[in-house]
């Protein structure tokens, strides 16, 4: 029992120590990014393409958010859109399945997952999800 | 040099302690979880309930391409966040030795579905008027996700057939028998 409870203490402070090397860094330069105005830029230039799922340029920066740093900020900048029911569950199905996306996808490399795939299933499935979610919950722009 | 200077990098500072200090903030919610999981497994693995209701998964998960010990890094997964159920695998591979294909079945299980609650309540929470709406909405946003998770992983599996999918069937379908030798025995 005890050489079980410390071998388990010994496992989850490697994990940790793993999780915590990696989330530190990606949170500064995230943030450096975010306060320099790229994640901004980004969010103006693929205003267009949020049209394909009925959505408002603005919604660009919370899916960016959401894609990189995590579901909390996305919801916070959704917030003061005004966005209609089907929009927020179309945006909630295509960041349900991609979110975090940097943090996840190096934790599933350290877990050894082939990560490069899993990251392209994960944007190629919300967007084809969110395109078929868009035509059944929202009303196409007259 | 300007004064502007010095104080705009003293400002990029302190921004960037902000951000390892949140970096920080999320490692430590995220072990808040995961210390007690990883215990609790190591202090739950060997007794025979577990067992059991990996005997009663197991043919379940072959067909997912998983083995019964990829049970609980799995629920972990599903219910507390990817963070967590692909932290929760890292420690379990490296003592169970899981085959690369079973990790990738996880991987890709957990990347269409995780954190069903606290995900779906977030988005279900916006602009909703009333509880049946939210329910309504977590329903709709936390079953399709599910279901995309079950389909394509099972698919997954069929599709690629080979070696490494007979492997992870095969040996859930050893864990079954050996557990029902095991129940036979008591």
């Amino acid at each position: 029992m005890r050489e079980e409870l410390r071998r388990g203490l010994r496992r989850a402070g490697h994990t940790c120590w793993v999780l915590f090397r990696v989330t530190v860094p990606t949170f500064i330069v995230i943030d450096l990014l975010r306060r320099l105005g790229a994640i901004a830029a980004v969010g103006a230039v693929c205003a267009p393409a949020m049209a394909l799922f009925r959505l408002p340029g603005e919604a660009a920066i919370a899916v960016l958010l959401g894609f990189l740093v995590n579901l909390y900020t996305a919801t916070a900048a959704l917030g003061s859109l005004g966005l209609s029911g089907g929009q927020v569950t179309t945006l909630g199905l295509m960041l349900g399945l991609a979110h975090t996306l940097v943090v996840e996808t190096i934790v599933l490399r350290e877990a050894r997952a082939r990560w490069l795939w899993l990251l392209l299933y994960r944007l190629g499935m919300s967007m084809l999800v969110g395109f078929a979610a868009s035509r059944l919950f929202i009303a196409a722009a007259p | 040099m300007t004064a502007a200077e010095p104080m705009a990098i003293g400002f990029l500072l302190r921004q960037s302690f902000g951000a390892a200090v949140a970096g920080a903030w999320f490692s430590l919610k995220i072990a808040v979880i995961l210390v007690p999981a990883v215990v609790g497994y190591e202090l739950l693995a060997p007794r025979p309930i577990f067992k059991r209701w990996g005997a009663w998964l197991g043919p379940r998960l072959g067909r997912l391409g998983m083995s019964p010990p990829c049970t609980l890094p799995l629920a972990a997964g599903l219910f507390l966040g990817l963070t967590y159920g692909a932290g929760i695998i890292i420690p379990i591979s490296e003592e169970r030795g899981l085959d690369p294909e079973e990790i990738q079945s996880v991987g890709l299980f957990l990347v269409n579905c995780h954190a069903v609650i606290e995900d779906t309540l977030l988005f279900a929470l916006i602009g909703a008027r009333g509880p049946a709406e939210i329910g309504l909405r977590m329903a709709l946003l936390a079953g399709l996700r599910l279901a995309l998770a079950i389909g394509v992983t099972s698919a997954r599996v069929r599709f690629r057939g080979g070696p490494a999918g007979r492997d992870g069937a095969g040996r859930a379908g050893t864990g079954a028998a050996g557990s029902a030798a095991a129940a036979e025995q008591r």
